[in-house]
């Protein structure tokens, strides 16, 4: 209970913050990663069942803490930075709303907390009032609608049948509404060709907004998936997941806007998550601070075209280094988690994912052959050093001495990709229009279907 | 029987969306689109009888059906109007509201 009040509160305060002027939301940021922490500790673990066996259901379990810590993580980093305009008062409502989502687990919460989050994020976009940002965040709207009333549908027709909204009271499973369901939220996560609209809307929005979209944001799909698992095979994502690990990551390689690519490398790293149910939770946190902190690094960079940094200071170099390299996967930092989903694969999906790998590393070892200027006395912000040592923490926890080789074998492998095709730029808009993606998305509905039918 | 009309009213909504090149025409699209979902609720809600669920005994509607979706009709309310606004602000800025004048626009900005 002391959870949904704590959470209350966080929206109460976000919304008051528009009438009063300076609420000190990062102590707001703090107390919510403490609270995260102790939940994850000490386990207080509910499970709230209203309506009956009509079921509005709540659960906090061990898949939720994974959750509300790298929720708790990613707005405490964002929290540090500078920030204008309302954007503090509505990433308090969005904090707020996130914790709620990573507790529900039945059909309808997870619709109406979908929609929600669909409305802040496309108000956090557009915060920067520029004409670019109005229409990414239009195009993110009219794609997450279309796809949350097909959710709907799904929902309509598993209600008719079961009579209940609980997800682990559905007995009869009607595998054309599973793939309504799915169709739905993998809009949500942004895997390759579900997630056309992904690119612009975090390479335009400001810097701590795309640190949050790509940190939290794109993992509520992920969570609404794992949580719907019971009613679906996870066969059914893999097709998906393993187009996006590669075409995100060479559609990262070849372009040179930082923004960009880290946004494409979020779709290659977001397939990965979905690879398997059982290493989801983990690669997302450990994608989330990874990928999170370097968008944050973005507002101390010089400019966004990754060709023009001639030389970089040296405490922003060492910085981008660290993040780079954690992203990568070196053995003690976060991306190291890697190898988990590497687990319980068949020979050739397991070859077909390390050289996707590869691939996903190779735009990183272009920041890492960036020069920087030696004179310098190296000073580190407390973000740095905060999302550093988390970074440790979960490279630390998931460290397999036999898996060492390994990672750094996919690290290494990504050098010559890069210094081979280092001088080739392709950038492809044409699918990122919105008629494009619209009709790339009907499609997309009629294979998900199709596929949820035949596994 | 009337549950498949009902799909096939969101379906038309969808068909809208991706026919029509305006971007008002597109939203109104999508508003139909949420019109054959609410529909389809309220036709699942009515499968037990058709009274009016108070008091609620047996052969009356179905609430809870009709409760959830009078969140989503809210929701769908919200959604609509926010982006009745974006259409509107971009619109201005670019003075037309045809999506392939506007992406033009767009990609000449960045130039």
């Amino acid at each position: 209970m002391s959870f949904l009040v704590f959470n209350l509160t966080l929206i109460g305060m976000g919304l008051l913050g528009f009438l009063l002027e300076k609420i000190p939301y990062r102590f707001f940021a703090v107390a919510n990663a403490l609270y995260a922490l102790y939940l994850f500790a000490r386990k207080p673990f509910f499970n709230l069942v209203l309506l009956g066996r009509h079921g509005v259901h709540l659960v906090l379990d061990d898949l939720s803490t994974c959750f509300l810590l790298l929720t708790a993580v990613v707005f405490l980093a964002v929290y540090t930075t500078e920030m204008e305009g309302h954007l503090p008062q509505l990433l308090a409502v969005t904090l707020g709303v996130l914790n709620l989502m990573f507790v529900s687990n039945d059909l309808f919460n997870i619709y109406v907390i979908l929609e929600i989050l669909s409305i802040l994020s496309a108000l956090l976009v557009i915060e920067g009032r520029k004409l670019v940002q109005y229409w990414s965040a239009l195009k993110y709207i009219v794609l997450s609608s279309v796809g949350m009333n097909l959710y709907l549908i799904g929902t309509a027709i598993i209600y008719s049948n079961n009579a209940t909204l609980s997800i682990s009271q559905v007995e009869k499973v009607n595998q054309i509404a599973v793939g309504l369901i799915l169709a739905g939220v993998l809009v949500r996560t942004g895997v390759f060709l579900f997630g056309v609209w992904l690119p612009d809307v975090y390479s335009e929005a400001e810097t701590a907004v795309s640190a949050v979209l790509s940190g939290v944001m794109a993992k509520t799909g992920v969570y609404a998936l794992l949580r719907l698992w019971p009613l679906f095979d996870w066969n059914v994502l893999k097709p998906f997941a393993l187009l996006s690990i590669p075409m995100g990551a060479l559609l990262a390689f070849f372009s040179r806007d930082y923004k960009r690519i880290l946004a494409y490398s979020s779709i290659s790293h977001l397939g990965a998550i979905l690879i398997s149910p059982i290493s989801a939770p983990i690669y997302s946190l450990s994608h989330a601070v990874s990928k999170s902190w370097l968008f944050l690094l973005k507002e101390e960079l010089p400019d966004r075209d990754v060709s023009n940094w001639r030389e970089l200071s040296f405490s922003r170099w060492f910085p981008l280094i660290l993040a780079s390299l954690s992203i990568m996967g070196l053995p003690g930092l976060a991306g190291s988690a890697k190898t988990l989903v590497l687990e319980n694969l068949g020979d050739f999906e397991k070859f077909f994912l390390e050289a996707s790998f590869a691939v996903s590393v190779a735009p990183f070892w272009r920041f890492l052959f960036k020069t920087p200027v030696r004179r310098e006395k190296l000073t580190l912000k407390t973000r740095d050093i905060f999302l550093l040592a988390t970074s440790l923490a979960v490279g630390i926890t998931f460290f397999k001495a036999e898996k060492v080789l390994e990672n750094l074998l996919v690290i290494l492998a990504g050098l010559p990709i890069f210094l081979i095709f280092d001088r080739y730029r392709i950038e492809c808009r044409f699918i990122e229009k919105l008629d494009v993606s619209l009709s790339l998305y009907s499609a997309l509905v009629v294979i998900a279907c199709l596929c949820s039918l035949l596994y | 029987m009337l549950e498949l009309m009902m799909f096939l009213v969101s379906m038309v909504g969808f068909l809208g969306l991706l026919v029509n090149k305006d971007l008002l025409k597109k939203i109104i699209s999508l508003d139909v689109m949420g019109a054959g979902v609410v529909s389809l609720f309220v036709v699942i809600s009515s499968r037990q009888g058709r009274k009016v669920p108070i008091p609620f005994s047996p052969e009356t509607a179905d609430p809870l059906p009709q409760a959830l979706i009078i969140t989503a009709i809210v929701i769908s309310f919200a959604t609509i109007s926010l982006l009745v606004v974006l259409s509107g602000v971009v619109s201005s800025r670019t003075s037309s509201s045809d999506v392939e004048k506007i992406e033009k626009y767009l990609e000449g900005d960045k130039k």
